[in-house]
């Protein structure tokens, strides 16, 4: 459920380089457009009042599950699968990590059983599908065409 | 001298395993994508994370960030931990408060409390409470009065605070 108000954060810093935020609330049924419109407006309203200087702006939606649910298992949340997506011509591939990977996405197929992900699972299948016609891209903007590789990884 | 946004748009997921880790997965959309777009997309793919992960979906946050090019210099002497509290009062009579950091001594009368009645204070007042600019509560109530204005600082306490702020 989308939580009724987004925030802005306006983050300054100081002469010794630290930083503090000010944060205020808008409704989260305003676009992107118009909090960035009143948070331009603010900031030039706050720059006379400090001595920091604004090094970043911030808008953010937040989406809480409602009702809370409880994990599934035990499997660990280092215990993740990653995604690797191409992208077209020369552009960096884009990688999605999930956490508490599933063992029924682990192939069972040599030579990488336990290790590769299983892209004929269903699961695996669905959401890469949900990736790609959501219009996913990868860190720098450029759209994902296909996932080519996923495997097992853990971070211990 | 201009804020400049970052290529795209970031959903974090946030996940929690059976011993209360937390864990995520961050996707990237076009800056451009209007938030309820993303918001879309971002249920459809959690919804499809549901079956390949064991940890609970507690949500996430949708980011559009930007960053400034060519930073100003701050003020000599200038302290991010001396703040500037604004309280202020919201149409269903509750309040909502947002700090400034490294408020200017100019704003500042000799008790610390902030003046309400400078030129730069009554700006903010105007512009904060103005229909014009989006800011709300945090439930969505509009902005309507300054309530408390005050200097403080991280290690402040109640008693140290401003009597007349």
């Amino acid at each position: 459920m989308l939580r009724p108000n987004a925030t802005v954060e306006l983050v300054w810093q100081d002469e010794r380089g630290k930083t503090a935020v000010t944060q205020l609330s808008a409704p989260s049924s305003a676009t992107v457009e118009q909090i960035d419109a009143s948070a331009t407006a603010l900031a030039s309203i706050l720059l006379p009042l400090t001595g920091a200087v604004l090094i970043a702006q911030r808008i953010k939606y937040r989406n809480q599950t409602v009702p809370r649910t409880e994990p599934a298992d035990s499997t660990p949340i280092v215990r993740s699968g990653v995604f690797f997506f191409s992208t077209d011509g020369d552009a960096p591939d884009g990688m999605i990590t999930v956490p508490s990977i599933k063992n029924e996405v682990i192939s069972d197929v040599e030579p990488f059983a336990g290790v590769a992900i299983d892209r004929d699972n269903t699961a695996v299948i669905a959401f890469a599908s949900e990736v790609l016609a959501n219009g996913a891209t990868n860190s720098l903007g450029d759209a994902l065409t296909a996932l080519v590789a996923a495997y097992l990884q853990s971070r211990v | 001298m201009a804020l400049v946004n970052l290529p795209t748009a970031q959903v974090k997921i946030d996940y929690r395993d059976a011993s209360g880790s937390k864990g995520s997965t961050i996707l990237h959309f076009p800056f451009d994508t209007l938030a309820a777009v993303a918001v879309a997309g971002a249920d459809l793919v959690s919804a499809a994370l549901n079956a390949l992960s064991d940890a609970a979906i507690d949500g996430y946050t949708l980011s559009y960030s930007k960053r400034e090019d060519t930073p100003a210099t701050p003020t000599a002497g200038s302290r991010v931990e001396e703040k500037g509290n604004f309280v202020w009062r919201t149409s269903n009579g509750r309040s909502t408060r947002f700090t400034i950091p490294a408020i200017v001594d100019s704003v500042l009368n000799d008790s610390g409390s902030i003046d309400k009645t400078n030129a730069l204070i009554t700006a903010l007042v105007a512009a904060v409470t103005d229909v014009d600019l989006i800011f709300a509560g945090a439930d969505g109530s509009d902005i309507t009065a300054l309530l408390e204005a005050y200097q403080s600082f991280r290690s402040s306490t109640k008693q140290q605070l401003p009597a007349d702020r």
